[in-house]
């Protein structure tokens, strides 16, 4: 037992003085990240270390040849910092044809008592259920309308996301050891929440890929994914917020079968890293 | 208002939307964040929007500089960084794919002006020690760093063996460090 414990330690070791100098200039995966972080905790020594190396990061940030920036940069600066944040919205003005407001009290009404005879309240009847089967038809054709709007809204997001010149392309690519086949890219835009995702050289599987987002620790559902017999596939994904505020993108399979052999996401890449 | 105001104070001044706290900050910290721009995306009008973009963040969000976590430059650096990275990939173009050396941008005009300046320093000692790095190494870190890549995204860039980028990477820096707490020590006992 002690022996194991022994051997865990030293493997904890190796694996930080493997990762640390990478992961002081934040060039780790998210895992990688987290693994150093919990040896961290029980070495003062390496986060001594992991300290320099922290510093010697914020040098880098310096080590650039210095250039004085162009005289117009302040004053595009205070300019932006001038301007309103955000834009006030103008006061609601009435719709044409809205009606008015009454300018007096409506008239009373009089109160009259009708009678009518049974033809009449067959008459009646059928109107009333004539116009439940109407109200009934109005409903449905209303909820098709409602599925017709939704796609259209994300026909509509799509046009005007492959519209936008600031559309990017991010590839993430194979986890495996020794494989670099899979790929897959993500076409998204830094404002837009809805994004395209195709795949490539995927393991053939009739189950569907799991589709991740990462927000520094915290992982995003954002869809499923299916390859068909050539494993390439291509999915339209709608992130819970604007892709910029993601920092990663990750695709693991839910197939059992795949999952055996692939420990975690097989595709994985960065995506955007700003944002405070 | 004062010159020697210190960073918690103009961050507070900015946090009540006080744009002269702002220009006094911008005076302070242009140079390093737009040469940290130009130095990963190449280009002039790209380091000058990621350099609005970085200081308009500040503007907006000041208050989430925490003190306790480190120097405010440090921070500001890093969203500098970021924003750049994030630029970079959108514009899609590689400024320095074949980084040799920090010295492959053209020589700024004024590279030795603030020769006093804490905040450059260290960065200049920096720059000096990487050049005594195998270029493979030096090559490998600046990719990563400047570029925003993991060791796999820069294993695909380089056409090499991932084992091989994360050993170039690891050794480098190792090495690197190494001179660098000498070069430190050297320069404090003098």
């Amino acid at each position: 037992m002690q022996g194991k414990n022994v051997n865990n330690e030293s493997q904890g070791n190796d694996t930080l003085r493997d990762l640390l100098p990478a992961y002081s200039l934040g060039l780790t995966d998210p895992e990688e990240s987290a693994l150093v972080e919990s040896l961290l905790a029980n070495s003062p020594e390496a986060a001594a270390e992991a300290a320099e190396y922290q510093a010697m990061a914020e040098a880098l940030l310096t080590s650039a040849p210095q250039i004085a920036p162009p005289a117009r940069a302040f004053t595009r600066l205070m300019q932006a910092a001038a301007s309103p944040t955000m834009p006030t919205m103008p006061a609601a003005s009435p719709r044409p044809g809205a009606m008015p407001t009454p300018a007096a009290p409506l008239p009373t009404t009089k109160k009259t008592v009708v009678t009518f005879s049974w033809r009449e309240r067959l008459i009646l009847v059928a109107a009333a259920a004539m116009f439940m089967l109407l109200f009934g038809f109005n409903l449905l054709a209303l909820s098709r309308l409602d599925g017709l709007e939704t796609r259209l809204e994300a026909q509509n997001d799509l046009l005007r996301l492959f519209a936008n010149d600031s559309v990017v392309e991010f590839t993430l690519v194979d986890q495996r050891e020794r494989r670099n086949e899979a790929r897959a890219f993500v076409l998204c835009h830094p404002d837009e929440r809805v994004g395209v995702i195709r795949v490539e050289n995927f393991p053939v599987t009739e189950e569907a890929y799991q589709i991740w987002l990462w927000r520094g620790d915290e992982a995003t559902a954002a869809g499923m994914l299916y390859v068909d017999a050539d494993g390439s596939g291509t999915v339209v994904v709608e992130a819970p917020q604007a892709f910029r505020r993601y920092q990663y993108a990750a695709i693991e399979p839910r197939d059992p079968a795949l999952q055996a052999q692939i420990t975690g996401p097989l595709v994985r890449g960065r995506l955007y890293l700003g944002g405070i | 208002m004062g010159n020697d105001m210190q960073d918690e104070e103009l961050l507070m001044r900015i946090e009540q939307q006080d744009q002269a706290a702002l220009a006094l900050l911008y005076e302070r910290y242009s140079t390093p964040v737009y040469s940290l721009a130009y130095r990963i995306l190449g280009s002039t009008e790209l380091a000058e929007e990621a350099m609005q973009d970085t200081f308009m963040k500040v503007w907006r969000l000041s208050s989430r500089w925490d003190p306790a976590k480190g120097r405010f430059s440090s921070w500001l650096l890093t969203i500098t960084r970021y924003t750049a990275i994030d630029l970079l990939r959108t514009e899609q173009r590689q400024a320095t794919p074949e980084a040799s050396g920090l010295d492959n941008v053209t020589p700024p005009a004024d590279d030795t002006a603030r020769p006093d300046d804490p905040l450059l320093h260290d960065g200049r000692m920096l720059r000096e020690l990487m050049t005594r790095l195998p270029f493979e190494q030096s090559q490998a870190i600046q990719m990563a760093f400047f570029q925003g890549l993991t060791h796999r995204e820069l294993a695909e860039r380089l056409n090499l063996p991932l084992g091989t980028v994360k050993t170039r990477v690891r050794l480098g820096l190792q090495k690197l460090k190494s001179l660098w707490t000498e070069t430190t020590e050297t320069q404090e006992s003098n």
